[in-house]
């Protein structure tokens, strides 16, 4: 790429690097910021080229079915979509197998999924779980009356106790000793798609082999859903530290 | 100019191209349908009609109410639109501005082939107008940027988009898996076309950016052969993509929804709204029945002019033949879209050179674009957004769009919005996805035909069912001429029994 062209002309007549000096500048001041701009803007393709390279091509491609809703690395703003930044692969491959199966229903992920291999899916479910749920800085958008009237902050803490069991003591998720398959994290989740889960558990549209979901939630009332998920996404992600935030 | 490239990091030659890809993304605005919306006339849920109706139309979007307008002018008057949202338009829909102006959350633009919905339009005395897009566009990546000017093309690589379209001239867009090598197609994706065909980087951020633009999803898992399809209906690559003599170059005064608004009106209470379909039963006899939470309605023909996905929200009993059943589960659906309109009080940004569009590889916005009304009494700039990225908090997501507008154009203006408007399709269960990205291999799957075929009493309408322009709002008009039609024929064949 750098050629050592530049160097020949070294020590050339001093007037005309003079000129040239002038005349740079001048296109310093007219031109500079475009100038900056379009080299900012090679650099940053060169560096995502080498960010795909680093996921690799294939997988670099397949998030960007992904990317809309669940963000980049998994680490959505919205409410509505799940953070998948951080989930246990073994989680997230299920989940992709359910949709695709038709096991668990929704009108989006399920054609996306049918459309993916069994190793797509398994590429993008560990590409999420390889990146850490990041507290998105965004607070959850404030809720309407007369729902907002029934959110009680303690008492959702109460109710998510029973959740360290199975999603762990930060409610971290993962592989729980003792537990046949890894949980998602919970901590920092989007409350919108929590209430929504936990709806779908309660009135048994979201299958759930061990009943212990359904369990839980079977004796929660509406106030109750939506308390424990407002909490629960207020909780700061506990593996968030080592990654440095990114500017998006 | 020799065979040395440049002394400096990137080559020129490097830095035009990045440019050539900038601009691409300038004008590939999907126009595809897309919305949903508020009430325009507002009827609550009416008890249902008493008899057996000759038809009943499910879905009050542009194919539902296409058909629906058709039948009286044919001389039928028996029949009914239930449609499920409170308001009409489908994957169109008007945001209300200040002083009865509009800004379109859903499709919005329509090009030189889309004849069926201009015609439509005129007959609804709904005026025309084009896009303007005079001036410099912004393309941004990261901390990158530099400004192109905009001439409604798109700028790519012509010798590709040459040989692409040569491609594209073999396969029909009506029943593309017709074609001799429609399996070598559909097994492809765009993007193994292109890395075949010796795309670049450059290319490939290009060709990306328009395919998820346009299609709602990334090249890699976008059917070769559907993509060719689009590309034959809109007559080559830089029709579809582009705005000057391309699909999202002209929008209708007053909003695309007013189409639906219009004929919603003249057809009064034979449109039901808040009446979403549950269950249809009976289908395989004379009567169907139609249930809704406001009760039963019965007719003899039924056409849901409704996409796959939305058709897959109903039960049937019995349930549909094993065929349509399968389309129905597999229909891509995940192509949905969030856009928002901000309101300025003037277009302020053409006075400064800029066009208003910025497009973005990365960050919350994807696509702006300038989209004040005809008269330039308020400047408004719509925005294809990255839903990931916005709050959902109305306030907030306001201040991260004018912020990204701001900063792009060094300009605190921005930071004063009139107004802020969002709407994403993805959270719209009435509407699901704006635009079928479909996969490779679905085309293929043998399960087409049972997109259009008929089953008992059912007729499928609905953009996705056009053989041109499918996906598009022109589209969903010409399925709804085609349903009415349709239905009139059978009633007129079942009578002469």
């Amino acid at each position: 790429m750098f050629s050592t062209k530049g160097t020949r002309s070294r020590g050339a007549v001093r007037p005309l690097v003079l000129v040239l000096l002038l005349l740079a500048v001048g296109l310093a001041v007219l031109f500079g910021p475009q100038l900056w701009g379009l080299w900012q803007f090679n650099r940053e393709l060169d560096a995502r080229e080498a960010l795909a390279q680093g996921i690799g091509v294939r997988t670099y491609e397949l998030i960007q079915a992904c990317e809309l809703c669940h963000g980049f690395d998994g680490n959505t703003h919205s409410d509505f979509y799940p953070r998948l930044a951080g989930l246990p692969a073994g989680y997230l491959e299920a989940q992709l197998d359910a949709f695709a199966s038709g096991v668990r229903q929704n009108p989006n992920m399920g054609p996306l999924a049918m459309s993916l291999s069994p190793e797509q899916r398994a590429l993008i479910a560990d590409y999420y779980a390889s990146n850490s749920l990041r507290p998105s800085g965004v607070a959850p958008a404030p809720i309407a009356e007369p729902d907002a009237a029934n959110i009680d902050l303690a008492a959702g803490e109460r109710l998510a106790a029973v959740c360290v069991a199975c999603h762990g003591g930060e409610l971290q998720g993962g592989q729980m000793p003792g537990s046949a398959e890894p949980t998602p994290l919970l901590a920092g989740q989007a409350r919108d798609y929590l209430v929504r889960q936990l709806h779908a558990y309660r009135d048994g549209s979201r299958g759930d082999p061990t009943g212990t979901m359904r369990g839980i939630v079977g004796s929660m009332r509406d106030a109750d859903i939506l308390s424990v998920s407002q909490y629960l996404a207020t909780l700061s992600p506990s593996v968030a530290d080592d990654l440095p935030l990114e500017t998006d | 100019m020799s065979s040395q490239s440049g002394a400096q990091g990137p080559t020129r030659r490097e830095l035009l191209r990045a440019a050539a890809a900038g601009s691409l993304a300038l004008f590939t605005a999907d126009s595809a349908s897309g919305s949903d919306r508020r009430p325009s006339a507002p009827r609550s849920a009416l008890p249902p009609l008493e008899g057996v109706l000759d038809v009943i139309i499910i879905g009050g979007g542009l194919a539902g109410l296409t058909a629906a307008r058709d039948l009286p002018i044919a001389g039928n008057d028996s029949f009914v639109v239930l449609e499920a949202q409170d308001r009409v338009g489908g994957r169109t829909l008007n945001h209300e501005l200040r002083d009865g102006y509009v800004s379109e959350a859903g499709g919005q633009w329509i090009g030189p082939g889309h004849t069926a919905i201009a015609d439509l339009a005129r007959q609804l005395h709904i005026d025309t107008f084009k896009s303007r897009y005079d001036g410099k566009a912004v393309n941004r990546m990261g901390d990158g940027y530099f400004e192109a000017d905009a001439d409604g093309g798109v700028d790519v690589d012509e010798s590709l988009v040459a040989k692409f379209d040569a491609l594209a001239e073999e396969v029909p867009s009506e029943k593309p898996w017709t074609v001799p090598r429609a399996e070598e197609l559909d097994r492809m994706s765009v993007a193994d076309w292109l890395e075949k065909n010796g795309g670049t980087p450059i290319d490939r951020l290009t060709w990306q950016f328009s395919s998820i633009l346009t299609n709602g999803t990334p090249m890699t898992n976008l059917s070769l052969l559907y993509y060719l399809s689009m590309i034959n209906f809109a007559g080559g690559f830089v029709p579809l993509n582009g705005q000057k003599d391309g699909a999202q170059e002209t929008r209708f005064v007053g909003g695309s929804q007013l189409l639906s608004i219009r004929i919603a009106e003249a057809l009064a209470d034979r449109v039901r709204l808040a009446t979403p379909v549950q269950r249809i039963s009976g289908w395989d006899g004379p009567v169907t029945e139609v249930h809704t939470p406001a009760g039963v309605y019965r007719a003899k023909q039924v056409i849901l002019a409704l996409s796959p996905p939305l058709c897959q929200r109903i039960e049937f009993s019995p349930v549909l033949p094993k065929a349509r059943a399968e389309l129905q589960r597999r229909w891509p659906a995940h192509g949905p879209m969030a856009k928002t309109a901000m309101v300025y009080d003037s277009p302020f940004w053409f006075d400064d050179g800029y066009n208003g569009q910025i497009a973005s590889v990365d960050g919350p916005l994807i696509w702006s674009f300038d989209n004040s009304p005809p008269d330039e009494r308020f400047g408004v700039i719509n925005a294809f957004m990255r839903a990931a990225m916005m709050p959902s908090d109305h306030d907030a997501a306001m201040r991260l769009v004018a912020s990204v507008y701001a900063e792009t154009w060094g300009d605190d203006r921005y930071l004063e919005p009139l107004e802020f408007h969002a709407h994403d399709w993805g959270q719209d269960p009435y509407s699901i996805t704006c635009v079928s990205p479909m996969p490779p291999g679905l085309l293929t799957s043998g399960l087409m035909p049972a997109l259009t075929e008929p089953v008992g009493s059912l007729l499928w309408a609905g953009t996705e069912t056009a053989e041109i322009w499918n996906g598009y709002m022109d589209g969903a008009v010409r399925s709804g001429h085609k349903a009415a039609l349709l239905a009139l024929h059978r009633l007129a064949s079942a009578g002469a029994v």
